[in-house]
């Protein structure tokens, strides 16, 4: 989590926090996910609530974002699905893929950001690095 | 015809040959080299690459014998350029051909290139530059981005030479590379060419002709050494040193009967023995005449 207290976190600025402690819970809730996962492909029959509330906390982190963002209709498909209890698995998974797509569309989590070209072509190889 | 692409090299320089004329159509220069050792065939491909260009914008093959679009050494490159322009042919070869052997000739070749460049650009004419070692080209050159991609040839065989293409960019990493290394080469393995491919000889007849166009330009700067080494004196070089006119020289010349050393291209030398003797007349004859023009005085005041 983000250490308030740190000298060093008082003097960053909030958007760079703030990427970290998305970028926190997205991990947090993938983690759990996981850990979930195992159980139920191991054969045992557990409860889900643990992924529903790291869901939930990674929605009120990005909520304003999304609210913005999306259509009204999809934002409330994420937001019903986020603050109900009765979530299935599967709604939860459609919501982190929503999630996933959104940051990286706001480039939070896109790694893929070197053009590709054909390297065999000199040409765009040499436009592509400015000459 | 050897390869897919229908000519005697790989497709992979054809299709970075049609990328460059695109180029041309919109006024940008295009310079590309060929570099390799002694031998590894650079005239030869760029005879093929010259002959593709010709073909691809509507022109005959390359005529070995005006030779117009193959320029050996800096001063014919400059005339063939223009003729090329003249005839509205689409590219000139260079091939520098002893250029570097001379000292403080790499200067003069940037300026010239340079100076080219700057004034031939509009005339779209590709130039295909072949020499040893890029990097002996200008800065300049490369901060104006007329290099546009580099072949560097290397192991070539009795059939086929092989030849490994890089973009101006890495043209530039290799240079960067090469100032750390004292083995300029060992730049070469840290920067992987763009592509790699390989050509053909040239058919017996066509590679006759070309070897005649390029050797006949080493066998003159040959000669050219020769002349140097054995320190011998042509009658402008003789009318240099005597301050003479190279008029009375060669009345000098026939009246003390001196006989040529050696006779290169219809150009008459000399050796120094020559000098020497020409030397001891002009100084005699203007002992002499220093006299005459005293004795001449002398009376002249007598009578007075």
């Amino acid at each position: 989590m983000v250490n308030f207290n740190n000298d060093a976190t008082i003097g960053t600025p909030a958007v760079d926090i703030e990427r970290i402690s998305i970028l926190q819970r997205r991990y947090e809730l993938i983690e759990t996910f996981e850990e979930y996962k195992k159980k139920t492909y191991k054969g045992s029959i557990i409860p889900i609530f643990v992924v529903r509330a790291r869901l939930l906390s990674l929605f009120i982190e990005i909520q304003a974002t999304l609210k913005r963002r999306l259509k009204a209709e999809d934002y409330k498909k994420i937001r019903d699905v986020s603050l109900s209890s009765e979530s299935s698995e599967e709604e939860i998974y459609l919501v982190m893929e929503k999630i996933n797509e959104e940051l990286d569309i706001m480039r939070l989590i896109r790694i893929d950001t070197q053009k590709v070209y054909d390297s065999t072509n000199v040409e765009a190889e040499n436009k592509e690095k400015g000459y | 015809m050897v390869y897919d692409s229908g000519l005697y090299f790989s497709n992979v320089l054809k299709k970075n040959i049609d990328i460059c004329l695109e180029r041309i159509k919109i006024n940008k220069a295009v310079l590309i080299i060929i570099q390799g050792g002694l031998g590894e065939g650079k005239t030869t491909l760029m005879k093929e690459m010259l002959d593709y260009i010709n073909q691809k914008q509507g022109f005959k093959k390359v005529d070995m014998k005006l030779g117009i679009q193959i320029a050996i050494g800096g001063a014919d490159f400059v005339k063939k350029i223009r003729l090329c322009y003249e005839n509205n042919l689409p590219c000139c070869g260079y091939d520098e051909a002893g250029d570097f052997s001379k000292r403080g000739s790499l200067t003069y070749f940037n300026a010239m290139l340079n100076r080219t460049f700057e004034t031939y650009r509009a005339f779209k004419c590709v130039v295909i530059l072949t020499l040893p070692n890029f990097n002996v080209l200008d800065n300049d050159l490369f901060d104006k981005k007329i290099p546009r991609f580099m072949l560097r040839l290397y192991d070539r065989t009795m059939n086929q030479g092989n030849f490994g293409g890089y973009s101006l960019y890495r043209m530039l990493l290799i240079k960067a590379k090469m100032k750390k290394y004292e083995l300029k080469e060992f730049a070469y393995k840290k920067i992987e060419p763009n592509f790699h491919g390989h050509f053909q000889n040239l058919p017996a007849e066509e590679a006759e002709l070309l070897e005649k166009i390029s050797t006949k330009h080493k066998i003159d700067i040959l000669q050219r050494a020769e002349v140097k080494m054995a320190g011998l004196l042509s009658y402008v070089d003789l009318s240099t040193k005597l301050s003479r006119t190279v008029g009375s020289v060669r009345n000098a010349v026939s009246n003390l009967k001196i006989k040529p050393s050696r006779v290169i291209k219809k150009i008459t030398y000399f050796d120094n023995e020559a000098l020497n003797r020409l030397e001891e007349l002009f100084n005699y004859n203007s002992d002499t005449r220093k006299k005459a023009i005293d004795l001449e005085k002398y009376e002249s005041e007598q009578k007075v």
